[in-house]
């Protein structure tokens, strides 16, 4: 069972977080024209990166929403940061 | 002479004698003494029966490396199957029984397979019961198969314990090494635990006469003294069977027998591994024979035991380890004479147990034969966690290489098989300095197994040499299809005594050496442990729990079906008796009078802030932005795909303050996606989402006289309809606490939805039953709602339901903004024809109801073919007629069309019609 | 559609005593939860984390970056509140709240949750026994105060001593 540091609440196990998506999905304008490709690839385009990979993940009891660095093959947590770079209190 | 107890010798406490049952026959032991060593000390030989051919099985090892003797055991009246003799203590009234053998082991009516074996080896059933088909000869397979017989008995309170903890420093194993790093991690002020799987900690040292001057007993005291007085803890039988993620490590705990053990989620910044090595077996010819023992196992029989294996002993080992083994036994009694297993091919003799050794055309008769073919690090854990493994060819062993993080090896898990380099390095790990690996004093003969005779690589098995050159010869050469081919290493002991010898030996048969072959997956648990570990506590009313409702004990005075909807335990319908009968009197009494109705499930979530408003018409299909205060708006919320995720109304409380009325299933996972879109996306600072959903009961007081009913609670509000129409909310006040009352109606009646905190709840509902209302359960209720046309997300939508299907579409065509899942409501897919649309079905006044999953079958073509399906079907008490929702291809285009409904091999006519078939004009949802 | 009200047993009184182990219902507090940017600093001198020990008084439990439960008085209405900031929802009646108190508390509260009184936390939120809750120390070291959603609280309290009895 891994650990994860909230940026907020620090270390937890695993099992108070869920992945919310890779980081960098950045949604397209709709009030404008999205290409059909542009939206599939919003939608279901995943690197899914071995080795290195940054994540979001939400921490759910605080529901805080966060960037996890880590390695996807060897499970070492490299990092993490609050969304919007805030340091904890 | 033959095997027997010494006096005076061992761990186990004289002044407890024990007796117990095995087989049918009695024995008697000492408290200390496994299962095992009673019967080696009663010169028991036969303990078990191997697994394919049903060979007698004597005891190879004297710990967790045993594969053999394998029993049922029953202690007042509990019956725990697959028993390891070897690592199970005996207790005073246990009976036992060896596994795989009928009547005994020692007279198994099964070993007749193995004059059969020729027409048995490996692959045996996958070549012969191919033709005509394996299911026809699986059944008498699987019946012959199989170990022991899990009891018809429910072992009541059979419960684990299940915890979770956390040290600085685990040390796994509790041998000189053990004990040395614990100590010094201790006294270095680390959090320390040491856990050891025997009752008595100490690991082989008792095989030395002296360790720093003291006796080993002393020795081992003295250590654990030390660790305590440090502040360190010593956990004895718990094993450590499995590392996990960032130092995660699985220790089971023993409660004795028949109590489900413990589970402690130990986790620990470094773990020391301190597990020792096992002996390896030698293969020869019938190396299978009860009486074929490790040598290991027989100098632990008599330091832990007082048992010594045999008076004749035949000592067959390669490598310097033996010689104090030999002194050992000899000084305890034993006649030894010592072999080389390189000096010419060995065969044990003897029918069903071994009476003696033959080499060179020379015949000996012996007791017992003890044999070493080198030390076999365990590594298990090394690899669990990750790290990797060196071949070292002075040891013929697979070594700790590269280190997991946060891992150390030492002592002869390490390759140190040298006591005072392995305590040194143990000290200095303990300690937190770096551990190189000492040199090594071990010398050994490599062996390479040569064919002749039938030997035996897998003993619970029954994988020979030959086997594992039949898997050669056939391609079967990698580790991981050698093991599945003969399943080599796939007894319950998981190869711990096989895996080495197969590889060897799978290395000699294609001339290479073993490093370039490799080692097969080592995985958890290191031990078997009961599937109980992974239970604990969790069951019954505990293992999924239901939501409880404030009311409840309301509803259960008024007799209330109570049944799981959604995660909450809520009233089905009332009164005992005819089920649909009550159901249609409840629909009946709401639809002529007013029904009260709990739906305090449904969600209310403030969602408040300047952005509010703006965030609430992006996460909504429908157009929110216009909606205003005291005014309630019905809409759904999408996937980004588009698909219909939640359907609700939305209260606006004031200009910055929302109230997300999600459906009661919905609760957590619609608090969740507002706050991933609050929080990505939107600016955080804006937006504030507050789920209040159970400081508040939601009463609903629904039917034509649902005004007159809330009239009695003598509100400070004016209920006119034209004051207080449909779709807008009040807030009140009432007996001294807040009321928000809500004009909505999933009944398609007048209905106020009334929320009131939770704690002055009862009173609130005493009240209106006290008016009249009539308490109906949520089946009269998805009664009522079906006859409007009303869905419920995921029952009347699927997977692939967009809001134009249920015929909402002008928001699709007409809103401005974005919102959640807009461009996939213009994708190929959502714009293509056929697509399955909400629409009611009709059958015929006197019809059975239509049943709920049955199929539309679409028009034309000569092989039936669905073209939608039913998902919600009542017979409706306000029609007096069956009334059906589904999901048909282009439904809305085909009202009035006749369609064929097929349900299990039966067709039937109904009709597709509007959705709505209660008061379509919405007269009385309006009164 | 089946009865199923036999298979349930009606919540269980919260209240529980065995030797290491009392659990009592605490009294109803009044509880708001209030968020807003700042809202930490804002309750600075009452905020509450893990493992603090609360004393009697108003409080605010920092549930997250942006929010507080405050325990006790606010002088704010619930509804937002612009010139300040603040968002503001009574949820007095929301969260159960017990007290686990005496020797085996924190043992018994362990089998539910990673929990480590070595590693603050910034957050009283936690996951315990597979429930959401707030979890800090009132009063006494080995007194261990429990805000549990009210659906749940039966199930929390059957969590604890079925785990304490195991």
């Amino acid at each position: 069972m891994q650990i994860f540091p909230c940026p907020f609440c620090g270390p937890r196990d695993e099992r108070e977080f869920h992945f919310a998506g890779e980081l960098g999905k950045i949604r397209p304008e709709t009030t404008g024209q999205v290409p059909a490709q542009d939206w599939a690839a919003y939608l279901h385009t995943q690197r899914n990166e071995k080795g290195a990979v940054h994540e979001v993940w939400i921490h759910t009891p605080c529901a805080e929403m966060f960037v996890l660095e880590r390695d996807s093959v060897s499970m070492d947590v490299t990092g993490a940061r609050a969304l919007r770079g805030e340091a904890a209190p | 002479m033959t095997a027997r107890r010494l006096p005076g010798r061992g761990l186990i406490d004289r002044s407890r004698p024990l007796r117990f049952r095995f087989d049918g026959r009695d024995f008697s032991g000492y408290a200390g003494d496994t299962l095992a060593s009673a019967l080696i000390a009663a010169n028991v030989r036969v303990l078990g029966r191997s697994f394919k051919y049903h060979r007698p099985r004597g005891l190879w090892g004297a710990w967790t490396d045993d594969p053999n003797a394998i029993m049922n055991v029953t202690l007042h009246g509990a019956e725990l199957p697959n028993c390891p003799a070897a690592t199970t203590y005996a207790v005073n009234g246990m009976k036992a029984r060896a596994v795989n053998a009928w009547p005994t082991a020692a007279r198994d009516v099964k070993g007749v397979l193995d004059w059969f074996h020729r027409w048995l080896g490996a692959g045996f059933y996958y070549k012969t019961f191919m033709w005509p088909d394996w299911h026809l000869f699986e059944p008498s397979i699987r019946a012959m198969a199989g170990l022991g017989h899990v009891s018809r008995d429910v072992l009541e309170h059979y419960t684990a314990d299940r915890t979770h903890d956390d040290c600085d420093l685990l040390v796994v194993g509790g041998g000189a090494a053990g004990l040395a790093a614990a100590r010094a991690g201790a006294e270095a002020g680390r959090a320390v635990c040491l856990v050891d799987d025997q009752r008595v900690c100490g690991g082989g040292v008792y095989q030395q006469a002296r360790i720093d001057g003291a006796t080993p007993a002393d020795w081992v005291a003295a250590q654990i003294d030390a660790i305590l007085a440090a502040g360190g803890r010593v956990l004895t039988e718990t094993t450590a069977y499995g590392v996990y993620d960032h130092g995660l490590v699985a220790l089971v705990q023993n409660r004795g027998f028949g109590t489900a053990p413990r589970l402690i989620r130990m986790r620990a910044a470094q773990v020391v591994l301190a597990t020792g090595a096992l002996d390896r077996p030698i293969t020869f010819a019938q190396n299978d024979r009860p009486g074929v023992m490790s040598l290991n196992a027989a100098c632990e029989l008599l330091v832990r035991y007082g048992v010594l294996a045999g008076q004749r002993l035949a000592l067959v080992a390669n490598h310097s380890l033996a010689a104090p083994a030999r002194t050992l036994l000899a000084e305890a009694g034993a006649e030894i004479e010592i072999y080389d297993p390189l000096a010419g091919p060995l065969s044990a003799l003897g029918g069903r147990v071994t009476t003696g050794l033959r080499q060179n055309g020379r015949d000996r008769v012996f007791d017992a034969v003890l044999v070493s073919g080198g030390q076999t690090p365990l590594v298990h854990l090394w690899r669990h966690a990750g790290g990797k493994l060196d071949w070292c060819e002075t040891r013929q062993a697979f070594l700790p290489g590269r280190a997991p993080e946060g891992m150390v090896a030492v002592g002869a898990a390490n390759g140190t098989f040298d006591l005072d380099p392995a305590i040194e390095a143990a000290c200095a790990a303990g300690a937190g300095r770096p551990v190189p690996r000492p040199k090594t004093h071990f010398e050994l003969h490599p062996l390479a197994p040569e064919p002749g005779g039938r030997q035996w690589i897998d003993l619970q098995h029954d994988v020979t040499l030959s086997d594992i050159a039949l898997a050669a010869r056939e391609n079967y050469a990698s580790v991981e299809h050698l093991k599945r081919y003969t399943t080599l290493g796939m007894a319950s002991d998981q190869g711990k005594t096989s895996n080495m010898g197969g590889l060897a030996a799978m290395a000699a048969l294609q001339g290479k050496p073993i490093p370039e072959i490799g080692t097969t997956t080592f995985r958890p648990p290191f031990v078997p442990v009961p599937l109980e570990l992974y239970h604990g506590h969790r069951r019954g009313q505990l293992w999924q729990p239901v939501r409880r409702l404030p009311l409840e004990a309301e509803h259960r005075t008024a007799g209330a079906a109570l049944g799981e909807y959604g995660g909450w335990l809520r009233p089905g319908w009332y009164g005992a008796g005819d089920a649909a009968a009550r159901i249609a009197a409840e629909v009946r009494a709401a639809r002529d009078g007013a029904g009260l109705f709990d739906a305090s499930p449904l969600g209310k979530i403030e969602v408040m802030g300047p952005d509010a408003q703006a965030f609430l018409n992006f996460v909504y299909y429908n157009t929110m932005r216009t909606l205003e205060p005291g005014r309630i708006r019905y809409g759904f919320m999408l996937t980004e795909g588009g698909v219909v995720y939640d359907d609700g109304v939305l209260a606006r409380l004031d200009a910055q303050h929302f109230v997300v009325s999600c459906s009661s299933s919905h609760v957590d996972g619609v608090r969740l996606h507002l706050e991933a879109w609050r929080q990505d996306g939107n600016d955080p600072d804006r937006i504030f989402v507050h789920d209040a959903t159970q400081h508040w009961a939601t009463i609903t007081v629904t039917g034509p006289q649902a005004r007159a009913i809330v009239q009695s609670l003598a509100l400070d509000l004016d209920l006119a309809p034209q004051a207080f129409p449909h779709m807008t909310l009040r807030q009140t006040r009432w007996a001294g606490t807040d009321l928000r009352i809500a004009r909505v109606s999933f009944s398609g009646d007048l209905s106020y939805e009334i929320s009131v905190r939770a704690s002055q709840a009862t009173a609130l509902w005493q009240a209106l039953a006290a008016a009249g209302a009539t308490p109906i359960g949520l089946e009269a209720l998805s009664i009522m709602r079906a006859e409007k046309g009303y869905i419920i997300v995921g029952k009347d939508t699927d997977g692939e339901t967009m809001p134009q299907d249920l015929g909402f579409d002008a928001p699709r065509r007409k809103k401005t903004t974005a919102f959640l899942g807009d461009r996939s409501l213009h994708t190929e897919t959502a714009a293509m024809e056929g697509r399955k649309q909400l629409v009611g079905l009709s059958v015929a006044r006197g019809k059975p109801p239509l049943a709920v999953g049955a199929h539309v079958l679409a028009d034309g073509g000569p092989a039936a073919r669905s073209a939608g399906y039913v998902t919600s079907s009542y017979d409706s008490p306000t029609l007096g007629r069956p009334v059906a929702l589904g999901l048909v291809a282009e439904g809305r285009s085909r009202i009035g069309a006749t369609v064929r409904v097929w349900h299990l091999g039966g067709v039937v006519d109904a009709q597709i019609c509007a959705a709505c078939v209660f008061d379509p004009d919405g007269g009385r949802l309006h009164a | 559609m089946r009865d199923d009200s036999a298979r349930w047993d009606p919540p269980a009184p919260l209240g529980y005593s065995a030797p290491g182990l009392t659990i009592t219902k605490a009294s109803s507090l009044r509880q708001h939860l209030v968020s807003g940017v700042g809202v930490q600093k804002r309750f600075e001198d009452v905020r509450i984390g893990w493992p603090d020990i609360a004393k009697a008084g108003p409080l605010a439990l920092s549930l997250r970056r942006d929010r507080v439960l405050v325990i006790g008085d606010v002088d704010l209405d619930p509804g937002f509140h612009p010139a300040e900031a603040l968002a503001v929802t009574d949820v007095s009646d929301a969260f159960a709240v017990m007290d686990l108190a005496g020797a085996a508390a924190f043992e018994h509260l362990r089998r539910g949750a990673e929990l480590r009184l070595d590693r603050p936390s910034n957050s009283v939120m936690r996951l315990c026994f597979g429930i959401e809750v707030m979890l800090y120390r009132f009063a006494d070291p080995a007194r261990f105060r429990v805000h549990v959603p009210r659906a749940f609280a039966a199930a929390f309290r059957g969590h604890v001593t079925a785990a304490a009895g195991a």
